[in-house]
């Protein structure tokens, strides 16, 4: 059984007026791989800071191994800390880098120079030991920001936005290696992204916040399927919010009359005929070609694997997405048939508006 | 698509450009048309951003001549040659409100009707509730958006962009860039765009530029290069992940050829007739089948929202990246089928595999 390795409880910080954190609480098993997914200005950086010593929270409590760590420096709470941007310092060799932090500390000579072999053995650029960050690639400055996130013998690590400072093929990469490299070594990670991809690839469950609250806890796939709040529908998914009535339940299913589109036929439960809701459907969820649904197409663009097809149908442009090769054929103002999911979740019409449930500052 | 004009806004010659120790351009050659969005993608130092100075006048070329409609530019400062920049780092004069700043180039220039073109651009990119605020109030793509307003309300026909979208989220960035194409399109606006981003620029791009190394690779729309990669470089970089798999040509016949990928005998497109090659096929369309060519063992899974991306070892020890919605459990013996129509199969290259799709 795993035991908890990390617990966050009810964390608040405030910067002058900015609610930073507005009691953040959550759990991380021992060898799990947590990331953290916000927007900028969801607190997830301040979080990791808390976490790591370098800002002290206003409430609350960070606990590691059993014992809340707030009255320790960074250096004895046993944590791993890297910053976005991996700030290596230029002036020095990759070797002496990874050493810095040991040396601080008061590391005897002998024992630096077999740690720091260690994990530049363990990240492959032994051989690069001699080499300053500028002579580096991306990808092997980033394994070098880990290397020394590792050489304390942290047992958890903190990633701030590891992967930002690459290239979008290079980071696909990247973070598998990272991930691998954790769970071989049998750490703990509390990684911090805005990338929900990125999230979702790596993570063996994901956190995400907004405004300074944790909005949803699961493993990616619940996440994004059952996305809890509209929030994280939209942000995961990319789901299109659908707003109207729900005018006619019979047997689990009800018609939502969406708003300047018409008619959709939806699984729900808890909700009541004449109820104000939003279905959030998600845009691979969309299928063309048959269908209730007339609309028109009113830009294409290719992505890649899925191309993006933006579709009028009434007065809504619905975002679907479409696997490349099956999208070929498809070009502005081609008129199609669409259906929509039964499967999509119902949310009841937030009181804040659409703009303020979603609303990210 | 509508048909785009035949008049050129941009024309380069042979233009080179060396900084010591490092050549970053190496002999190019491009037309842009009026009308035309044109992203130009590479990774890093593959010499993308010398390009747009040049265009821009911030670089002048060693060698080769720039051509703006028509007219040589070449030692044609930049304030002359009526180029709107946006970089990445979005530059607005703090101290100024979001009108200021948009108003400024109008003003300045005393271009007649100033206030009517800035209240056009103002609301045409949505930011006439914002027009009073200061620059530090916005969000990044806000600030951004003013920024490209203020470009437009200057007046330019040329649009020269260096990773606009670099400093903000993704999602914030994805429906800027969408917003941002609608407009310059409506304003018959021509734009260099400058990503690193591969996705980006199949998103918003008329015709792609992809660049290494100082050369161009290959130029084309964004599903010539998706569907017709013509190097191992355009396979790699365009359209995501890809597969690169050693084979051997066996046999081919009207430009498909039988290889032996080592664990399979399998079908492309392609034109060698025997040899050392290379089989690129794309993640997307790997198939589980009950009796596919390829045979292996899922390795690794990662959920990705709209599909699986696993990785599967096959018989000969190679792994292949599949894309699929269905989901297989890690450990399972799987089969793998594709079309001969998406694969394509290449010369193996005389620099090694390795080398010849390196993006850095």
């Amino acid at each position: 059984m795993a035991r908890i390795k990390l617990r966050v409880a009810n964390l608040r910080k405030s910067y002058g007026t900015v609610r930073a954190l507005r009691g953040v609480s959550f759990e991380v098993m021992e060898g799990e791989y947590v990331v953290v997914l916000g927007p900028i200005g969801s607190g997830r950086s301040t979080l990791l800071k808390c976490i790591a010593g370098i800002v002290e929270p206003d409430e609350g409590d960070v606990v590691i191994d059993g014992v809340s760590v707030l009255d320790l420096p960074p250096e004895e709470r046993g944590v791993g800390y890297m910053p976005p941007g991996y700030a290596l310092f230029p002036h020095m060799t990759v070797w002496d880098n990874v050493a810095y932090g040991l040396w601080i500390k008061g590391y005897s000579k002998s024992e630096i120079e077999s740690r720091v072999r260690e994990v530049l053995e363990l990240v492959g650029l032994l051989h690069r030991a001699r080499s300053y960050p500028h002579e580096l690639s991306g990808g092997m400055r980033q394994r070098i920001a880990l290397a020394r996130a590792l050489a304390s013998g942290a047992q958890l690590l903190l990633l701030d936005e590891p992967l930002t400072a690459l290239d979008a093929i290079l980071a696909v990469e990247v973070r598998h290696e990272v991930r691998g490299l954790a769970k071989d070594l049998g750490l703990t990670v509390v990684h911090v992204t805005h990338n929900q991809e990125e999230a979702m690839a790596v993570a063996d469950r994901i956190v995400v916040m907004r405004r300074g609250r944790v909005e949803q806890v699961g493993a990616p796939e619940e996440i994004y399927f059952n996305p809890r709040t509209l929030f994280v529908a939209k942000f995961v998914s990319d789901a299109n919010l659908l707003a109207g009535r729900l005018v006619e339940i019979s047997n689990g299913y009800g018609v939502v009359e969406v708003n300047g589109m018409g008619p959709i036929k939806v699984r729900c439960r808890g909700f009541r005929e004449g109820s104000r809701v939003v279905v959030a459907v998600r845009p691979e969820a969309i299928k063309l070609g048959s269908g209730e649904i007339a609309g028109r197409v009113k830009s294409v663009s290719r992505l890649g694997a899925f191309t993006r097809i933006w579709v009028s149908a009434g007065d809504v442009v619905l975002r679907v997405d479409v696997p490349t090769v099956e999208a070929l054929s498809i070009g502005e103002g081609d008129e199609l048939l669409l259906s929509m999911p039964l499967d999509a979740p119902v949310f009841r019409y937030p009181r804040s508006g659409l703009g303020g449930a979603l609303e990210q500052g | 698509m509508a048909l785009l004009s035949r008049v050129e806004a941009i024309r380069l010659r042979g233009v080179y450009k060396r900084y010591p120790g490092v050549v970053a351009l190496d002999g190019i050659s491009l037309r842009v048309f009026e009308g035309e969005y044109v992203c130009v993608i590479g990774p890093s130092g593959s010499g993308k951003s010398t390009l747009l100075k040049c265009i821009a006048g911030i670089v002048e070329p060693d060698e080769g001549d720039v051509y703006l409609w028509g007219r040589r530019v070449n030692g044609v400062p930049i304030e002359e040659r009526g180029v709107g920049l946006i970089f990445q780092e979005i530059l607005l004069f703090p101290h100024m409100t979001i009108r200021g700043n948009v108003a400024y180039p109008p003003v300045v220039r005393g271009t007649p009707k100033a206030e009517e073109l800035v209240r056009e651009v103002l609301s045409t990119l949505n930011l006439e509730l914002r027009a009073r605020s200061m620059p530090d109030e916005l969000s990044l793509g806000e600030q951004q958006k003013a920024a490209i307003a203020r470009a437009l309300a200057s007046g330019t026909r040329l649009l020269l962009m260096d990773e606009p979208y670099g400093s903000m989220d993704a999602r914030v960035a994805t429906e800027l860039r969408h917003e941002v194409r609608g407009l310059v399109k409506d304003l018959g606006l021509t734009v260099v765009h400058v990503t690193h981003n591969q996705e980006e620029a199949m998103a918003v791009a008329d015709r792609i530029v992809v660049m290494r190394r100082g050369r161009v690779e290959q130029v084309g729309a964004p599903l010539e290069l998706y569907l017709e990669p013509k190097t191992l470089f355009v396979a790699r970089f365009i359209g995501g992940e890809n597969n690169f798999l050693e084979c051997r040509v066996l046999n081919e016949e009207g430009g498909v050829v039988e290889v032996d990928l080592g664990c399979g005998i399998v079908r492309a497109l392609g034109s060698a007739r025997a040899g050392r090659a290379v089989l690129v096929v794309r993640p997307e369309r790997l198939k589980f089948s009950v009796n596919g060519a390829l045979r292996g063992v899922v390795r690794v899974r990662e959920f990705l929202g709209k599909f699986y991306k696993y990785v599967v070892e096959l018989e000969n020890g190679r792994h292949v990246v599949v894309k699929n919605p269905s989901r297989v459990a890690v450990g399972e013996s799987v089969s793998l089928s594709f079309n001969f129509r998406d694969a394509l199969v290449f010369k193996y290259p005389e620099e090694g595999l390795e080398e010849a799709v390196r993006y850095e």
